[in-house]
């Protein structure tokens, strides 16, 4: 059984020897004398040979498993064992879904807040003259650079959005301040600060978004709100 | 201005007789060379030095049945002066985890710079992975500890608890076990 006799002729012990001379498992005198074998043995050579290519692919099979062939192995024997693999793969796929939507929800309001202020810098002559309510059609606005605005659903929404802060707004005109505040603190109050802003730029607002043809504020007095608050804003 | 006579039959081999010589043995060699060498860049260079030396004197060899014995033993010669020059016969880290892919260089000759590829195919693998599934557990335990994990049979022995001769017996029935699938697996592949 040990790996040491190196004369051995039959082909199994051969075999065996040749296998351990190339696992290095001879031990000196033993290799030694082996070697020696294969300088004049050309069966031995071919022995070692065959022994190396056999190891070679056992530890091919072992080091490196062909998925697919390890799936269709699995699939025949453990066949129950498909179960948490699908489960695992739905997961996987409800999770994919989740970050695509996520992904668009951001998108969405990434444009928001940074491509629709880009996109309306560029088109400026064509927002004022565009009313909240009185656009007909949003998604056929024409772009000053002569591009077609694709404005749509995203757009709608937006204008959506904007609305509903101006009711927020709104509902603070409403409030009276003071109620909040006490003190010397009434001395600075916001609303003050508000309403003694610049002249010349509530005009200026006015204008801009009542359109050209008009300076009063727009019928909705939405634009009246905003620009107070706009103001209020520059004010503070 | 005189002709130069040509050369006489049987003087040097020519380039097809030794890219058949290549194509024929040159795997098989090359496995024979790491199997001594237990280093694939040394056994690439020696199988170049040794399909050199047939180009050189290979017309020597008499009986055309021995050049294939007459290689192992030129390439074994010259595997044995580089391991006692360079002492890489007792490399054993990467054991097993020799190059399946050895490249030769383009001489001018011929084709015989044409690469070489020890491609294991991939059913060969598969083949040999099912019937390593059909060893026991014990086989299959030693089978990996030795051949993947390069583990030595007396380390595997103190590493199960066993005697070494229980490891021996157990990595013995194994590649007799395996060696129908490894000879069998393609036609003609081990003669």
């Amino acid at each position: 059984m040990r790996p040491n006799k190196p004369t051995d002729t039959s082909p199994a012990d051969l075999e065996w020897l040749s296998f351990c001379y190339i696992a290095d498992e001879l031990d000196e005198t033993a290799r030694e004398q082996f070697e020696a074998r294969l300088a004049t043995d050309q069966v031995a050579r071919e022995f070692v040979a065959a022994a190396m290519e056999h190891t070679q692919l056992m530890y091919a099979a072992l080091a490196a498993p062909n998925p697919a062939a390890a799936s269709l192995v699995l699939a025949k024997t453990f066949v129950p064992e498909l179960e948490p693999r699908s489960r695992k793969s739905a997961a996987g796929f409800s999770i994919g879904v989740f970050s695509v939507a996520a992904a668009c929800v951001l998108l969405a309001l990434g444009w928001l807040a940074f491509g629709r202020r880009s996109l309306d810098k560029l088109d400026q002559s064509a927002i004022a003259k565009s009313d909240l309510e009185m656009a007909p059609d949003p998604s056929t606005i024409e772009s000053s650079t002569g591009f077609r605005r694709d404005l749509g659903k995203v757009d709608i929404a937006a204008d959506r959005l904007a609305a509903a802060w101006v009711e927020v707004f709104s509902e603070f005109e409403t409030i009276k301040t003071t109620d909040f505040l006490t003190g010397d603190d009434q001395d600075n109050s916001y609303s003050n600060v508000v309403f003694e802003g610049e002249a010349w730029l509530n005009e200026a607002v006015f204008e801009l978004e009542s359109g050209s043809s008009s300076n009063q504020p727009a019928k909705s007095g939405v634009p009246n709100t905003e620009s107070k608050n706009l103001n209020g804003g520059i004010g503070a | 201005m005189t002709e130069v006579p040509p050369e006489p039959p049987g003087f040097r081999l020519d380039n097809d007789r030794v890219q058949a010589v290549y194509d024929e043995h040159a795997v098989g060699l090359q496995r024979f060379l790491l199997g001594v060498l237990k280093d694939g860049a040394s056994a690439a260079d020696v199988l170049q030095i040794a399909f050199i030396k047939l180009m050189e004197k290979g017309h020597l060899v008499q009986q055309e049945g021995s050049i294939k014995s007459w290689l192992y033993r030129v390439a074994f010669n010259e595997a044995m002066l580089i391991r006692r020059r360079a002492a890489v016969g007792r490399k054993h880290a990467e054991g097993m985890a020799w190059h399946f892919q050895i490249r030769g260089e383009q001489t001018s000759g011929g084709k015989l710079g044409q690469s070489i590829e020890l491609v294991m195919l991939e059913e060969d693998i598969e083949l040999v992975r099912q019937s390593l599934s059909q060893l026991s557990d014990v086989q299959r335990e030693v089978v990996e500890k030795r051949i993947y994990e390069g583990k030595k049979f007396r380390e595997i022995a103190d590493e199960l608890g066993v005697p070494l001769g229980t490891v021996l017996a157990r990595m013995q029935s194994s590649l007799k076990k395996l060696k129908p699938i490894l000879i069998n697996r393609s036609p003609g592949r081990d003669e």
